[in-house]
């Protein structure tokens, strides 16, 4: 593969990634975009796959078997945990405008300087090798690909220097551009997105190629491993102890608290989170893409081991075999797959880093020294700089420390220090008593057993170690670093693993015994777990007199901003504390100062970090001495009216914290329950209607079966004219010609009663409602009464002017004037002269239809029962009494009435409904 | 019982973070079930095939899990 080509394919790729983050950072603003979707922010949880994970597993699995995929079962696992802890933290950060995952732990800690500065300086140390990893990588790649051009080779370190430089800007256009660090980056996720989609295509294109064109298949090689290696690298080691097993467990829980701890996870986990229902989905696309990008690994490096190779050789197999046998398109793909790895994973990993570095390192030594102040108006030059000496610190110590020693190693020597935040955090999440001294005492045993036991004896890996590694400091064996108290056996990982885990955890379960927690530590604890159980910010507003001035404390926090940026930006971020404070009045009480006080400090952390926003808040004295004082005595004064201890209070309001979400829960049931009650209901209701309908017609089948009657009567008669006129042969055409048109008028009469009877019996619930001629309507009801009313002698009229519309349901309002029709027809049966009237008029903005009959009205005690279900005058058998309760409905869900008019001499039913509908806002 | 109600259930039952961690012990044990259970391996394949079988059925659960996420407010206490 001609190497100028990859060079060139590889700044395509670059430019193209550049164009892509331009694109995403411009054009994306919306936090509904789909860049902030679930599927976005779960591939990006795989730059957690780097080049270890690229090239180094398959070197892994060489020398470990099984053991290689512990690094991504752990995540897997955790994954069970995600719902119950991340959710949290991503609700806190919300809250807090957490920058990083040093900031979450010190913002749990009392805002605790010295729990940053000690974090800060371990990751520093502990993450420059893993940087290195990626770069060793990177360089050891690119140098295959130079090596087969020799006319390349002199601009070998050229070309490093010019991949570095693209990574510096990477780091700074999309990782660094902004101060605002808890905001989200859409360019450097989009780069991100694609370096994932890259890197896990071109694994499978590579695993593919090697086990199924060089080699057999799956199956072929995994069957052939009890030749190829000895039995203490099966799959599972083939022994078993509680060594291996302690190993296995141990780099599975490593790798689980590594996939959210890991400073650059702990990034795109939770600062990049736009909404914490994306967790849920993340939990099972992210395993599932581990598992995807691990299907070949093991095969490949049994392939490696058949073919006679080392696990050093192994490393390369991925990129090294498709070279040997000609696949340039598909080795070039390769190395561009392990690119994005890499620089996936250095873009993320140096951004937390500088701005770990720059907020709980440098912030404080401002604090510390007055020389150094002028940091605070740098803090973006600061993270840039920090930037680029961690990349050249990483270059270098790949370059000349880290040459010798094997990927994995450096990978999980990074895992540990990861761990070392886990227990800081879940105690601190789950236990309310875990206090700063505690958390410090354990997470400064931890990291300092980590370096004790895990990365000083690293960095004499393969030289000639000192004698205190080997025999212990001073000759005491028991406090040998890689065999403390004597435990001997096993990995140096699990060994450090241990240790780390016992004294941390244990430091932070007894110190936060021992020592005591102070009120304000306690205060700010019961903040900060309000706020991980989703319990919003308990506002003071209504405490105090409002005497106090705005204008002047505006000034305080003035001259605190400036000190981070410039005036224009200070006055904004002024202005929104003020508003989110809703402070409109000149001068506010002691509470709303509390308000302005935590919310200036809140929205600082987000540039500055949690820690050194409330140092500087404190120095700003936004609230002095006096109203500090003063707002203590006005929760006394508070506490000695409702005669209760501060404990007991904070029972009391516990407990009605408690009881309020029981309520929330049981409302949210109850609801549920309910809306399936209405569900049920409004389909029995919809039944009851159909069925009535049904009952109204089958009233008048009498009527409608006359109605049919007559014209098959003149049908008949006019056929057998026909058939008498055919015999005798005078048909005339005139006369055939009439007798057609008057057999063709009868038919359309009878198909115009059945389309009538089918539109009226059909059971559409809900149809639109549609502009509909009136006298229409009536023809089409009448048709199924005239024959009834013809028979029962009643004498019908009509009045309705031909253009009248109404915007209606034309079945429901024909029912409801059917029932009424029938209700009439029954009621004045047996009287002299029956008679009955419908009429339709205009009433401004409605229609009025009246139903007239030649009865006395309805007396007042029946009128008012009338419209109930259930109620009926008729005798047993004829009515069940809904028609007129479902005609009620009908005409209300038109935006109607239905009424008596009791102020007529005969029984007269008025129906109004508006004649346009008003239109439904969704 | 309907299907909301199974639902419902099912919700309960996957955000109760006792079950969550039952289901991390169980599936460590899945993972380290070979560790004993393969002593005297002879056949590779019935134990990679052991494995990859465990591995999905472990994010199966997981997407089982993520289809009835309630996303309603945790308040649990662990205090202990």
């Amino acid at each position: 593969m001609s190497p100028i080509l990859t060079l060139g394919a590889l700044a395509l790729y670059l430019l193209f990634l550049l164009a892509l983050g331009f694109y995403a950072e411009k054009k994306i603003k919306s936090k509904k975009s789909f860049l902030f979707g679930g599927i976005f922010y779960s591939l990006s949880f795989a730059v957690y796959c780097t080049t270890w994970t690229f090239y180094g597993s398959i070197g892994n699995a060489s020398n470990f078997g099984m053991l290689f995929a512990t690094i991504y079962l752990g995540p897997t696992l955790g994954a069970l945990l995600w719902a119950p802890v991340l959710k949290r933290i991503i609700r806190i950060k919300n809250n807090y405008h957490i920058t990083s995952i040093i900031d979450f732990v010190c913002a749990r800690y009392n805002k605790s300087v010295a729990i940053g500065v000690v974090l800060a300086v371990t990751v520093v140390v502990g993450f420059i090798p893993y940087n290195a990893l990626q770069f060793k990588s990177i360089m050891a790649t690119t140098g295959l690909i130079l090596s087969s051009s020799p006319d390349l080779m002199p601009y070998h370190n050229l070309i490093e220097l010019i991949i570095l430089g693209m990574i510096a800007v990477f780091v700074i256009l999309f990782g660094l551009k902004r101060l605002e660090s808890t905001e989200r980056h859409p360019g450097m996720i989009a780069v991100l997105v694609v370096e994932s989609v890259t890197k896990l295509f071109m694994a499978l294109a590579g695993g593919f190629f090697i086990v199924y064109v060089l080699s057999d298949g799956v199956q072929h090689l995994v069957q052939s491993l009890p030749q190829l290696v000895s039995s203490d690298k099966y799959l599972y080691f083939g022994e078993t102890n509680f060594k291996d097993t302690f190993n296995f467990i141990s780099w599975m829980i490593l790798a689980s608290s590594a996939v959210l701890f890991l400073p650059r996870q702990f990034h795109v986990a939770v600062i990049e989170n736009s909404d914490e229902k994306h967790v849920a989905k993340a939990q099972w696309i992210f395993p599932l893409y581990l598992l995807l990008i691990n299907l070949f690994v093991l095969p490949v490096a049994i392939y490696g081991l058949k073919m006679g190779g080392t696990a050093g050789q192994a490393e390369s197999l991925l990129l090294d075999l498709p070279l040997k046998h000609g696949e340039k398109l598909l080795a070039l793909g390769i190395y561009l797959g392990g690119f994005s790895a890499a620089i996936g994973m250095i873009t993320v990993s140096i951004m937390t880093i500088s701005t770990m570095v720059t907020n709980h390192l440098l912030l404080p030594l401002s604090d510390c020294s007055t020389g150094l102040r002028f940091l605070r108006g740098r803090i973006l030059e600061s993270r840039w700089l920090v930037a680029i000496l961690t990349i050249a610190a990483s270059y270098l110590y790949q370059k000349f420390i880290g040459s010798g020693t094997a990927l994995v190693s450096m990978g999980m020597i990074s895992f540990v220090v990861a761990f070392q935040f886990l227990p800081p955090i879940l105690f601190g999440l789950f236990w309310s008593k875990a206090n700063t001294k505690g958390a410090l005492v354990g997470i400064v045993l931890g990291c300092s057993l980590w370096a004790y036991t895990l990365f000083v004896p690293a960095f004499f890996a393969g030289a000639n170690s000192p004698d205190w590694i080997i025999q212990g400091p001073f000759g005491f064996s028991l406090l040998r670093p890689q065999a403390l108290f004597g435990v001997v056996g096993l990995s140096e990982i699990a060994h450090s693993f241990l240790w780390t885990t016992l004294f941390n955890t244990g430091g932070i379960l007894l110190g936060s015994l021992f020592f005591k927690t102070s009120a304000v530590e306690k205060n700010h604890t019961e903040e900060f777990l309000n706020f991980s159980r989703n319990i919003p910010f308990q506002s003071h507003q209504i405490l105090g007199n409002a005497e106090i001035d705005v204008e002047f404390k505006s000034k305080l926090i003035l001259q605190l901003l400036v000190q981070y940026f410039d005036e224009k930006k200070a006055k904004e971020f002024l202005d929104t504390c003020l508003l989110e404070s809703r402070i409109t009045t000149p001068l506010i009480t002691i509470g709303q100062l509390a308000d302005l006080n935590f919310i200036v400090e809140r929205n600082l952390s987000g540039t500055i970090g949690s820690a050194a926003a409330h140092f500087a808040v404190r120095q700003a004295q936004l609230i002095n001495q006096k109203e500090e004082k003063d707002l203590s005595a006005m929760y006394a004064h508070m506490l000695s009216t409702l005669r209760v201890s501060p404990l007991d209070f904070k029972k009391k309001v516990d407990f009605q914290i408690q009881k309020a979400n029981n309520f929330k829960h049981q409302r949210d049931e109850l609801e549920r329950l309910l809306n399936l009650r209405l569900k049920e209901v409004e389909k029995m209701q919809e039944q009851l209607v159909q069925s009535s309908k049904m009952s109204a017609l089958g009233e008048m089948a009498g009527g409608v079966a006359h109605e049919i009657n007559s014209p098959l009567a003149v049908i008949q008669m006019t056929l057998e004219q026909m058939q008498i006129r055919i015999k005798k042969g005078n048909m005339e055409d005139a006369w055939a010609l009439n007798a057609t048109n008057r057999l063709i008028g009868v038919t359309q009469r009878i198909a115009s009663i059945i389309k009538g009877m089918r539109l009226f019996s059909r059971s559409e619930q809900k149809p639109p409602f549609e502009p509909r001629n009136l006298s229409e309507i009536f023809e089409d009801t009448l048709a199924f009464c005239r024959e009834k009313f013809k028979h029962q002698a009643i004498d019908l009229k009509v009045i309705v002017k031909a253009d009248l519309v109404v915007e209606c349901r034309d079945v429901q309002l024909s029912q409801v004037i059917l029932n009424l029709l029938n209700n009439a027809s029954d009621a004045i049966q047996g009287k002299p002269s029956p008679w009955i009237e419908i009429e339709a008029q205009e009433a401004g903005e409605s229609i009025e239809i009246s139903i007239t009959d030649c009865g006395e009205g309805i007396p007042t005690e029946i009128a008012n029962k009338i419209m109930q279900p259930f109620f009926t005058t008729k005798g047993v058998g004829k009515g069940v009494g809904l028609g007129l309760s479902i005609s009620k409905g009908i005409v209300e869900d038109h935006g109607g009435q239905i009424f008596v008019d009791m102020t007529s001499k005969n029984t007269r039913f008025v129906v109004q409904i508006p004649k346009i509908q008003k239109k439904m806002i969704a | 019982m309907n299907f909301s109600e199974i639902k419902a259930a099912f919700q309960r039952l996957f955000s109760a973070i006792e079950f969550r961690i039952f289901v991390f012990i169980l599936f460590v044990g899945v993972f380290i079930y070979p560790f004993f259970g393969f002593k005297n391996l002879v056949d590779p394949w019935q134990v990679y095939s052991y494995f990859i079988f465990a591995w999905l059925t472990l994010i199966g659960l997981l997407f089982l899990m993520s289809l009835v996420d309630d996303n309603s407010e945790d308040t649990g206490q662990f205090d202990p």
